[in-house]
């Protein structure tokens, strides 16, 4: 998906999403593995999608049992694709028929399910074309059941040779037992016709297949409906899951109220704790997220990323509100993308990274994500870095958003949003913590409020560290020294 | 006694396996005498092969003829590529969810007599799979071929019973029947009800290596069991279970055998075979169990 890559990915919680789709069918399992983004210029599409998913989400309240029902036939289907892939240009064989009249069987009962004139799902894009005429050459007694064999109403010739086996056979059977050499004369009889009949039996299961040749185009028209429709049926169950929301398609901005990561929220209650919900705007050019270290700013972007990146790929999002613009491609910058094997180091991976999507930025429409940008170098040089790719960003065609811990660098062109950090401290005055202080420090995270707040461009970064500093009593004379370095 | 007792035998149990010695034991001569015996009864069969993938795949696919008839009407579980190794009317029934070396496994049912070629699972336990399958198809009885020299087929949890098939293997008529003797041992160890203290129980596979080392530990084995779950277990060498037995151990199992009986075919298309009257004689003596003559 994009520029990221695996390691990215799973930190973004991509990985973990993705692992939450338990398709139905085989179709489905390999829709999922091809989803692909929408792309600037696909929004009818993208909101096409998204409807889809609406439906759903409005059908499955509405009729519960029946998409209980859809859901039953889903399961049923076995993958036929390598089968139907044979078809142009070899004859099947009779396992293969009985798995193609079993698709086929199972597809009458999905479509008898699913085109039900009293629960119309009608979903954009999904049809499916009925098959009766393609199962009538693999069940022409109209039998409806699964097992299959080459029956004689196939071929006049067929019957006939079987029947005279079945004559010799019969005789074979009752022979009296010493009647050594009869035996053998009618095996050999016998054994001729069984040759016969594997002849005429690959004659018609050449017809057959020719038969099926022409209903080709449906099957495959089918099942890849069948797999969307699976694929849409795992994007709603993932919304209902995490209550998430149809989001907006925008133009030049994201636009997020109360956005939530199901991935760290995942591990933050195994730790018995909550995740911070986030809203922000972002627009064109360049927005600066700053805080202290440990301000969960790099949980805050790669919160947007993930959203962004969903909304791309047709799902919706985890917030209580989005809006957000299709990109041509989303990329992140971060401490999950350093490239060890190469040997660099953190900052040489970051600059290796940006300068190689340097004219993807200058050409096309993107988000970038960029986290603690040279936080590896000196903090006068990173400074320094960090503003200057910043000012060229602000003048691209991209929404920019940059976290970084390093002071005057946000320009008055730039967003900027503050992780609020230790607010307690400064609202409740230090005093009332310093007896918390003294049984554990596990009050500072306690109190560490991780939500994004708006600013203005020349707001300085918490000196959080500084209230920890006189929360703990450090020695007053090492204190003051501080204060005085700092103020 | 006369070889219709092998059918009679075989009446109690709904699934019997058929193990070998070792080639040309005589497997399939008793295989296809239980399939026409069970048939003239009127039962519905099932059948199947299990860890096949032991042997050569040229035994399966060089042999002249697929030598196991069956009528109108049996179920067989054998693999995808060995079908068109069957001269049967085929109607298939079912897809197995197990591979083998010759593609997945495929439920049959036979619309003709005819001749069939059978390649099973590889693996014992999906045995259990495959029976009630064929069972749902119809087949009240199943028989189980089981693979050359081994004699885990006869798994009681697999098959409920066992017959196991000796062929005039080598110039020794004496050594064929000692190591028959040792086999039926192995195969009719008692089943113990309940683990006592001093019980040595392996929960798994023994090794003849592990029975050796309790061997050679020197520890006091009077009245002491060492006990597998059943005798397919125990991999132990005669030697070893001599040695054991000298000391005092008794071996049992927590779900005993039912060996059937001994099946022998004294001819070899190796060299000259043995006395058919001699063996069959010499076995008698030899093991507790019914001795047939197939041939």
């Amino acid at each position: 998906m994009f520029n990221l890559n695996e390691m990215q990915k799973e930190a973004i919680g991509l990985k973990f999403i993705m692992s939450q789709l338990h398709s139905y069918s085989p179709y489905g399992k390999e829709e999922i593995k091809k989803i692909t983004c929408f792309v600037p210029g696909s929004e009818q599409e993208l909101e096409k999608e998204l409807d889809n998913i609406g439906r759903i989400l409005k059908f499955k309240d509405d009729n519960p049992q029946h998409i209980e029902r859809i859901v039953q036939c889903l399961t049923q289907f076995k993958n036929i694709w390598g089968i139907i892939k044979k078809i142009p240009d070899s004859t099947l064989n009779e396992v293969e028929l009985f798995e193609i009249k079993g698709f086929l069987l199972d597809f009458a009962v999905f479509f008898e399910t699913y085109e039900n004139k009293d629960y119309n799902v009608d979903l954009w894009g999904i049809q499916f074309a009925e098959m009766t005429e393609a199962l009538k050459i693999l069940d022409p007694t109209s039998g409806g059941v699964a097992p299959f064999h080459i029956d004689s109403v196939y071929s006049q010739t067929l019957a006939q040779i079987r029947q005279e086996k079945f004559k010799i056979e019969r005789k074979i059977e009752f022979l009296e037992p010493d009647k050594k050499e009869e035996k053998e004369r009618l095996l050999e009889q016998r054994r001729l016709l069984a040759s016969q009949e594997e002849d005429e039996e690959l004659i018609v299961m050449q017809e057959i297949t020719n038969n099926l040749r022409l209903y080709l185009d449906v099957f495959a028209r089918n099942m890849v409906a069948i797999g969307k429709l699976d694929l849409v049926l795992q994007k709603a169950y993932l919304a209902d899951c995490y209550n998430a929301t149809r989001p907006k398609i925008g133009k030049n901005n994201i636009s997020i109220v109360d956005v939530e990561n199901p991935y760290i929220a995942h591990f933050l209650a195994q730790k018995g704790k909550k995740m911070t919900k986030i809203s922000a705007r972002f627009d064109q050019g360049v927005t600066m997220i700053t805080g202290a270290n440990m301000g969960g700013k790099s949980v805050a972007l790669k919160t947007i990323v993930l959203n962004a990146v969903l909304f791309q790929m047709g799902f919706f999002v985890f917030a209580k509100s989005a809006v957000l613009p299709l990109f041509h491609d989303i990329c992140l910058i971060s401490e999950d993308m350093q490239d060890v094997e190469k040997g660099l180091s953190t900052f040489g991976a970051e600059i290796f990274y940006f300068n190689g999507i340097i004219n993807k930025i200058r050409k096309s429409f993107m988000l970038l994500a960029i986290d603690e940008f040279a936080r590896g170098t000196n903090p006068k040089e990173g400074a320094g870095i960090v503003n200057a790719i910043a000012t060229f960003l602000s003048a691209q065609n991209a929404i920019s958003i940059m976290t970084t811990h390093y002071d005057g660098v946000v320009q008055p062109n730039f967003g900027h949003y503050q992780v609020a950090g230790l607010t307690a401290f400064s609202a409740n005055g230090i005093e009332q913590f310093r007896e918390k202080a003294k049984t554990g420090l596990d009050f500072i995270t306690e109190h560490m409020d991780y939500s994004l707040v708006q600013v203005n461009h020349n707001t300085e970064i918490p000196k959080d560290a500084v209230n920890i500093c006189r929360i703990i009593e450090l020695d007053e004379e090492v204190l003051k020294l501080i204060e005085g370095n700092i103020e | 006694m006369s070889l219709l007792d092998l059918t009679d035998l075989a009446m109690p149990y709904d699934s019997i396996a058929i193990i070998g010695t070792a080639k040309n034991a005589g497997k399939t001569t008793t295989l296809n005498y239980m399939i026409n015996g069970l048939n003239r009864k009127g039962i519905t069969l099932g059948l199947t092969s299990v860890g096949r993938d032991g042997e050569n795949i040229d035994i399966v696919t060089h042999t002249p003829k697929p030598e196991i008839f069956v009528i109108k009407g049996t179920v067989l579980a054998t693999a995808e590529r060995l079908l068109s190794y069957c001269d049967i009317t085929k109607q298939v029934l079912h897809i197995a969810n197990i591979s083998t070396p010759f593609g997945r496994v495929v439920v049959v049912r036979a619309m003709s007599s005819g001749y069939v070629q059978l390649g099973g699972p590889s693996i014992t336990k999906q045995i259990g799979e495959i029976i009630p399958i064929m069972e749902r198809e119809g087949a009240q009885k199943s028989l189980i071929d089981g693979a050359l020299n081994r004699i885990t087929p006869a798994d009681p949890k697999i098959a409920q019973a066992a017959v196991l098939c000796v062929g005039a293997t080598g110039a020794n008529l004496q050594k064929v029947v000692e190591h028959t003797q040792f086999l039926v041992k192995i195969l009719s160890l008692p089943q113990v009800e309940t683990l006592q203290k001093n019980d040595i129980f392996f929960a798994g596979a023994v090794s003849d290596h592990v029975l050796k080392k309790i061997v050679l530990s020197g520890e006091k084995l009077n009245d002491r069991r060492i006990i597998a779950e059943d005798s397919g277990k125990f991999f132990i060498q005669p030697q070893t279970f001599e040695k054991l037995v000298a000391k005092g151990a008794t071996l049992a199992v927590k779900q005993a055998t039912n060996l059937l009986c001994v099946t022998i075919n004294p001819t070899s298309p190796y060299g000259s075979g043995f006395n058919p009257k001699e063996f069959l004689q010499k076995m008698q003596e030899a093991v507790n169990v019914p001795v047939f003559d197939v041939i």
